[in-house]
């Protein structure tokens, strides 16, 4: 059985004037060791998702539909009492910003320990040594337990940060934009933290970002999001080598090529969809060079082409 | 710690101006401004003579500028003047007898502020958009507008005469005796082992305190509402909910603590606003500090009295400044720049 | 009507500061009303005693009477017309000079703003209340030497408030391009800078008057304001202090009442409007 299944997830906000719906029907599973990326722009709805898993959704939104079966069980219809023993317990977080993700006024060796001593039964002592473990594991000499976190530059606070949500041993860590505050050596150190959390300790994640190229280095699989929709999920191997979705195609495309010298930059022309009132049909038609008059007017069907998931009038 | 120190030192130098400025204000209130002293003292019915006399020792005769000088230099000397009724008592000895009733009712009054502020704003904070944040919203604005008279005397029909749990005026029983070491009678009772006393100072103290700290706790409930929710925006507190921190620690151990830096800026400048409620207060509860001081010597026309008074009340506020400037000079160390 | 419909909208996005606004608007406006209609609606003269001391509240006497025989009632009337000509007397005087003074300091710079602002600031720091007291003792009582004490309180309020303003507005592009035209000073003043300070005025006022409203009352609660025998309710207020405990509770609850609820309602209208006008806060 699957980790996670998520079967149309909708998450919508709702502001004084209109709904935005961040997340329109969202289905698809995730296995237990395995590594799974959501790509998109900013807008599409790939952040909500995370929040929705966690029920984390700020005011004014909230999931209005759907399941998410963690482990059997659906968090969308869990009382909050039980949510919050999943969260932090069993599902882990990594959030975008480690500047600001830590309490300022607390040492961080303490912040690890709380975590720990909110969801385990142990002592004290049991906590700061398991603490200090996990600070190594991810690569900070435990000395630093000690410090505030405005002593630790951002690539460091970001290892604080995953060492806490995996010490409690979480089967699955949601992980949003993890690096896209840090530079391209933190970056690489970061990811290799994951592949190595996941390989040891069979953590699942779910990596959140708008980096196809990180998406396709690192991740089992990727789901591809555009205007609140999952519009293509396949092994990152098959989307490389055949993206079939024309957003995928074209997100691939626009990854800047260091070796082609004279080739202008590419790019997606248009903008992403305003999703509180978004196009009538694909999300997609009106930035598709491949659009047809059936894209203008009906949503596509999610397709399954050899094993794989798209939402596109070209393969229904 | 040298910036500290480099700090204090600009940080006094600017209080001189300011205090200097403060005092001429005085200066000019009390004797440039229209209406004659003398004769508001002693009245048309004395003899000429008398009225030249008075001039003379109150140094009136002299040209203006002369006057100002007198006055400064005997500031310098820490001089506050003389009172001109009964025992002609030095004005700094009057107002020091009377400093530990103003000061024990400040206390009383910004502690209950505090306390009410912290409550009512963290519970608005959190419940931000609901009705028990717009209810709380509404009180804190009714709070201030409250005129520390209505609510006082209200809080003593209730509380002093229909109820009879509290006194109605007054700082101790007549049946208490307390030895003065401090003037403070709650420290006195404290230091002295005078159970007795130590509530009886503080039954004293309940509706005094009550009244100035509801009304002064109007302001705190906006400035800590303001803060908590800046504070519970912060992704930090999202990244706590996510690693499934109870809520109760989200707030109170957490989102209190980094609220309150902002708070504590606030604190200080709302102290001139203390100062002037102790004034009312005291007046209603008929408790004898410096305000009822002042206003009984005005009522006499006790000219330099008041004068020094006023003059005390300038030296005060500017000292409570500096001290709370280098307080958070002390604290943040991005001020000092 | 476009009015309506604009408050209509406003009334459903923002309901509760919205209605604050509007029941401020309306408690002034009564307060107004009953100021303005006075010697209609009051139905004795309150400076003349009509009945026996300290009678409670009847059908004659729907507050009662104090303790010199005068109808609480029609004194609560025509204070309202004293209190509110001196609060918004002295706020008016007050906004003239400070704003006048910020214009200036903050336009002109230099040496002038300056010791203007260090003067402002120290004014700004001493306790109000305290310093109208100065005032109001050296010049002793009177409707006039009233106003004048609270007019002093206030004017480093709206300098600090206007300077501000001049300052963020003194360097625009468009000061730049008049004065590159020849402008004088004076014509810059009025036509370019005023209009930016102008809209931030209402809300200060508002809020002054609601603090102004508590400092006349203090004042004539203390003795150095508005005197014996003008109606006044701060001065009621006091006078009917000392039968209070013994159970007569009218004369003085239902000025204070009224004190309350005026310096209640220019502080709604002013938070209100502020609120309105300067969203602080989202969602």
């Amino acid at each position: 059985m699957a980790l996670l299944e998520i079967k149309g997830l909708k998450t919508y906000y709702f502001l004084p004037d209109s709904v935005v719906k961040a997340v329109d029907g969202v289905s698809f599973s995730l296995d237990k060791g395995e590594m799974l990326a959501v790509v998109g722009e900013s807008g599409s709805g790939k952040s909500t998702l995370g929040l929705s898993i966690l029920r984390l959704v700020p005011r004014p939104g909230r999931i209005v539909d759907g399941s998410i079966v963690f482990d059997g069980v659906d968090l969308v219809k869990l009382p909050e009492e039980e949510m919050c023993k999943v969260r932090g317990r069993k599902i882990g977080a990594v959030f975008q910003d480690p500047l600001t993700s830590l309490d300022p006024l607390m040492r961080v060796g303490e912040q690890l320990v709380e975590t720990l001593l909110t969801h385990f039964e142990m002592s004290r002592e049991e906590a700061e040594a398991e603490a200090k473990r996990y600070l190594e594991l991810v690569g900070i000499s435990p000395e630093r337990f000690y410090d505030y976190p405005h002593q630790f530059s951002g690539g460091m606070r970001q290892r604080v940060m995953i060492a806490m949500a995996v010490a409690t041993k979480p089967s699955l860590v949601i992980a949003d934009e993890p690096t896209t505050a840090l530079d391209v050596v933190m970056q690489a150190q970061i990811m290799d933290v994951f592949t190595r959390l996941k390989e040891e300790l069979g953590i699942s994640f779910i990596l959140i970002t708008h980096d196809i190229a990180l998406a396709v280095e690192t991740a089992d699989r990727i789901a591809v999001m555009y205007g609140g929709h999952l519009v293509e999920l396949a092994t990152s191997e098959e989307i490389y080598k055949e993206p079939l979705h024309p957003y995928t195609k074209a997100l691939l495309e626009a990854v800047p090529d260091v070796e082609a010298r004279d080739r202008k930059l590419r790019y997606i022309p248009g903008n992403p969809p305003d999703l509180s009132s978004p196009p009538p049909g694909c999300r997609f038609h009106p930035r598709c060079p491949y659009a047809t008059e059936k894209c203008r007017r009906e949503i596509p069907p999610d397709v399954s082409v050899k094993g794989r998931l798209v939402k596109c009038w070209l393969y229904g | 710690m040298a910036s500290l120190r480099a700090f204090i030192v600009m940080r006094l130098l600017l209080t001189v101006p300011m205090v200097l400025i403060l005092l001429t204000l005085v200066f000019v209130v009390m004797r440039v401004l229209p209406g004659d002293p003398v004769t508001a003292i002693v009245g048309m019915k004395t003899s000429p003579e008398h009225i030249e006399r008075l001039r003379r020792e109150l140094g009136l005769d002299k040209p203006l500028w002369a006057q100002y000088v007198d006055y400064i230099s005997s500031l310098l000397r820490g001089d506050l003047g003389r009172s001109m009724i009964w025992g002609r008592r030095r004005v700094i000895d009057e107002i020091w007898d009377r400093f530990p009733a103003t000061l024990e009712l400040s206390i009383g009054g910004f502690a209950v502020s505090v306390i009410i502020g912290l409550l009512t704003g963290t519970t608005a904070a959190v419940k931000r958009g609901t009705a028990t944040d717009a209810a709380l919203r509404v009180a804190s604005i009714v709070a201030y507008a409250m005129f520390i008279p209505v609510l006082g005397m209200m809080l003593q029909l209730v509380f002093g005469v229909y109820l009879r749990i509290f006194p109605v005026a007054g700082r101790k029983s007549p049946w208490i005796d307390v030895p003065k070491i401090t003037g403070f009678y709650l420290v006195d009772s404290l230091i002295t082992g005078n159970i007795e006393g130590v509530f009886d100072a503080l039954w004293h103290l309940a509706l005094p305190s009550l009244t100035l700290g509801i009304v002064l706790s109007g302001i705190y409930t906006r400035l800590v509402r303001a803060s908590m929710l800046d504070v519970l925006e912060e992704d930090f507190i999202r990244a706590l909910r996510a690693r499934g921190i109870p809520e109760s620690a989200v707030i109170f151990k957490h989102a209190l603590k980094n609220a309150f830096v902002p708070i504590l800026t606030m604190m200080g400048l709302q102290f001139a606003l203390l100062l002037a409620g102790a004034v009312l207060t005291e007046t209603t509860f008929s408790w004898p500090g410096i305000g009822t001081f002042l206003m009984e010597r005005i009522e006499y026309r006790d000219y330099t009295t008041v004068q020094g008074t006023i003059v005390f009340y300038a030296l005060l506020v500017s000292a409570i400044s500096l001290i709370v400037d280098i307080l958070y000079a002390y604290v943040d160390p991005r001020i000092r720049y | 009507m476009m009015l309506l419909e604009s408050l209509a909208k406003l009334l459903r996005r923002r309901p509760v500061d919205t209605s604050l606004t509007l029941a401020g608007a309306a408690i002034v406006a009564a307060m107004a009303f009953m100021a303005l209609a006075a010697p209609l609606i009051a139905p004795y003269d309150p400076y003349v005693s009509v009945d026996k001391a300290l009678l409670p509240p009847s059908s004659s006497h729907p507050m009662g009477t104090d303790n010199l025989g005068r109808d609480v009632y029609s004194r609560v009337i025509y204070g309202s017309r004293i209190v509110l000509t001196v609060v918004l007397t002295s706020t008016l005087v007050s906004m003239a000079i400070g704003t006048a003074l910020g214009l200036v300091s903050g336009y002109f710079g230099g040496v002038l703003d300056r010791a203007l602002s260090v003067v402002m600031d120290s004014i700004y720091a001493f306790p109000g209340l305290i310093l109208a007291i100065a005032f109001a003792a050296m010049l002793g009582p009177g409707v006039y030497n009233t106003i004048v004490s609270i007019s002093v309180v206030y004017i480093p309020t709206y300098f600090r408030m206007v300077r501000g303003q001049v300052l963020s507005v003194k360097s625009s592009l468009y000061v730049e391009a008049a004065k590159a035209l020849g402008a004088s000073h004076g014509r810059i003043m009025w036509r370019y800078i005023l209009p930016n300070v102008l809209p931030i005025l209402p809300v200060i006022f508002s809020m002054n008057v609601a603090d102004a409203v508590l400092t006349e009352a203090a004042l004539s609660f203390l003795g150095v304001g508005v005197p014996a025998p003008t109606p006044d309710w701060g001065f009621d207020l006091r006078n009917g202090q000392r039968n209070l405990l013994a159970g007569y509770w009218w004369p003085s609850t239902f000025p204070g009442i009224m004190i309350v609820v005026l310096a209640l309602g220019f502080s709604l209208l002013g938070e209100g409007l502020n609120e309105l006008l300067n969203p602080s806060r989202r969602w």
